[in-house]
């Protein structure tokens, strides 16, 4: 048995068995490229292949056991893929949309996790206080930052700027801002029966052309209605907020249409509809966020560190020595 | 004269320069004339004017000059002109590989003088010193694969009748087979930074450290094809004529990856080396 053992381990720990792991991890990488595979599923084969075949290479071979910075190059790569394994299973990326001056609830347009992933966003205690944009005169470098309040573990409000290059990390949690943003003009509603109900409507992306700038909204008392932002283009340049353009100080007016009557209103203007009064008020943002929770990173990174660490190690030993001539080559080839 | 003016003056210097030193590199091995002293000179005082056309461009723009096709293949001529130069001068015993490289890097020339020579805008998510690690390493990683190349492509030549006489007096194959290893050892571990370096600006450009972009996943196809050939030649005792053909292999997945990619990826990440 123990030798049936012994052989089995010996064929696993073949080089060609490792040669197959490249191999087949090109094939699984084109697989997800190309066709849309999912990543699990196309580098499962590969990396069991590899996993079976170093242990039984560790286990085997006295070369590794001999080779220090060789068996912590193989351990790093072993402790890799359980890494991208325990990753896979814990991850988490999602998106959600919030309106300027509203919290988040929990709700997310888009998800993505593992199955082991704990869910604990839901939690998250986090408020869009609206945006700017950095856009410099001249340049093609147009940033929007995002104003958040976010609450800490000790339930202390902290306040943080993000960007889509700068995130804000709330209970592991990196959340960023995105482009993908917009108007969302705030209206009051209001019946002779009952008090002015406040709200918003968000306006599609506002780095999308033609009607991009519009949303279609069903009101209380059923009437369809459809609104688009319209900027004024006559209007001065919106006011600088800290060398930023303000997005709140654009020049504009509101086209809505109802039936079949297309009316134009302004901030503080009203519009009666059917027994209903429907008050513009002010025009606010919405952001789009990208949430994304990956607990193993550091973990990741610190064992890729320890695996070029080793690497260097191992052929910093070879690459500083002079080239090896005939004679040596010759000697070399015969012990071997 | 302004920064623009200076900046072509230093660009074309460059470009005549490397063009002669690809012409001496050539009759050199061809004629086996001893020209080495020249062509090291001319070659490193070519890459000198390189260097500072390309700074005068930085400064003029503005940012590192690597975004656009144009900027990116004069990087990548400078990269793998500055791995030429500096092979030539660690590896006396096997110059002659500069007469088989040179003329690659007159190709990526032709190619870059098709393209228009706009000046580029820097991306935000660009605004990252990740960006100068990764594309830092990228170029180191070519380099020493260039090199790999050039001295696979004498031992692959010494088959044939031409080469046999012509290159009889460099050092033996094994020899040469020594140096494409120790080439490759550091193209694997150059790589394998630029890959950790990239992943690490990914994160902070678009929340994740691997998307598998085209790039990404050729970037992937090329490092594991890298580790293959190191592989093969520990583990089965290869010839280094068949580890010479392994390191052009490799080579060809590397030029695709980062010069072939950029074509046809639509993503966001297009290659930037």
């Amino acid at each position: 048995m123990a030798y049936r053992i012994s052989i089995g381990l010996q064929r696993l720990a073949s080089p060609r068995l490792t040669a197959l792991f490249f191999v087949t991890s090109a094939i699984g990488a084109l697989a997800v490229a190309q066709y849309g595979v999912l990543a699990t599923t196309a580098m499962l084969l590969p990396f069991t292949l590899l996993i079976l075949n170093l242990l039984a290479a560790i286990v085997t071979l006295p070369r590794f056991r001999a080779d220090l910075p060789l068996l912590v190059f193989h351990l790093a790569l072993l402790a890799l893929v359980a890494l991208f394994l325990a990753a896979r299973l814990v991850y988490f990326k999602g998106g959600f949309i919030l309106s300027e001056n509203t919290a988040f609830e929990g709700e997310l347009q888009v998800e993505n996790s593992g199955p082991l992933h704990p869910r604990d966003y839901r939690n998250l205690r986090f408020r869009n206080e609206g945006f700017t944009d950095a856009l410099k005169q001249g340049e093609n470098d147009n940033r929007t930052y995002n104003r958040v309040r976010w609450w800490n573990a000790d339930g202390r409000p902290q306040v943080s700027v993000i960007g889509n290059d700068r995130p804000v990390i709330v209970d592991g949690y990196r959340i960023f801002a995105t482009g993908f943003s917009g108007y969302s003009p705030v209206f009051s509603w209001q019946t002779d029966a009952q008090p002015a109900v406040l709200g918003t409507i968000q306006l599609g992306n506002r780095e999308g052309t033609g009607f991009a700038h519009a949303a279609a909204w069903t009101a209380p008392n059923s009437q369809e209605l459809w609104f688009m932002l319209e900027r004024d283009e006559n209007a001065p340049a919106p006011a600088l907020l800290g060398g930023q353009i303000d997005t709140r100080t654009l020049a504009h007016s509101l086209i809505v249409r109802t039936d079949d009557q297309r009316i134009r209103i302004r901030p503080g203007e009203s519009l009666q509809l059917g027994g209903a009064t429907l008050t513009y008020h002010h025009l606010n943002t919405w952001m789009g966020y990208q949430i994304v929770y990956e607990p193993m990173t550091p973990w990741i990174i610190a064992t890729v560190a320890t695996g070029i660490l080793s690497l260097l190690w191992l052929y910093g030993r070879i690459l500083f020595r002079p080239l090896r001539q005939g004679k040596e080559l010759h000697h070399a080839s015969l012990a071997s | 004269m302004n920064l623009l003016q200076l900046e072509l003056i230093a660009f074309w210097a460059s470009l005549v320069g490397y063009t002669l030193a690809t012409v001496i590199a050539i009759f050199t091995a061809v004629l086996q004339k001893r020209t080495e002293r020249t062509l090291l000179a001319l070659m490193a005082a070519s890459w000198l004017a390189h260097s500072i056309a390309i700074g005068l461009r930085w400064e003029r723009i503005g940012h590192l000059p690597f975004i656009n096709m144009f900027e990116m293949l004069s990087a990548n001529i400078w990269g793998l002109m500055a791995a030429v130069v500096l092979g030539y001068w660690l590896l006396p015993r096997v110059r002659i590989f500069a007469a088989l490289l040179l003329p690659i890097v007159l190709i990526v020339m032709a190619w870059m003088l098709m393209v228009p020579m706009t000046d580029s805008s820097l991306p935000p998510t660009y605004h990252t010193i990740w960006l100068f690690v990764h594309i830092g390493f990228i170029k180191l990683f070519l380099g020493a694969a260039f090199v790999a190349l050039g001295i696979g492509g004498i031992v692959l030549l010494r088959r044939t009748h031409w080469g046999e006489k012509r290159f009889a007096r460099l050092p033996p194959n094994a020899t040469l087979d020594d140096a494409i290893h120790r080439c490759m050892a550091l193209a694997l571990i150059f790589d394998t930074l630029g890959i950790v370096a990239g992943a690490i600006w990914a994160n902070d450009a678009w929340g994740h450290y691997w998307s598998w972009d085209p790039l990404e996943v050729w970037s992937l196809i090329t490092w594991l094809s890298i580790g293959l050939t190191l592989h093969v030649r520990s583990q089965f005792k290869t010839s280094p004529a068949t580890n010479a053909w392994l390191v052009i292999a490799t080579f060809v997945i590397a030029f695709f990856t980062f010069f072939g990619i950029p074509f046809v990826s639509v993503a966001l990440h297009k290659g930037v080396v």
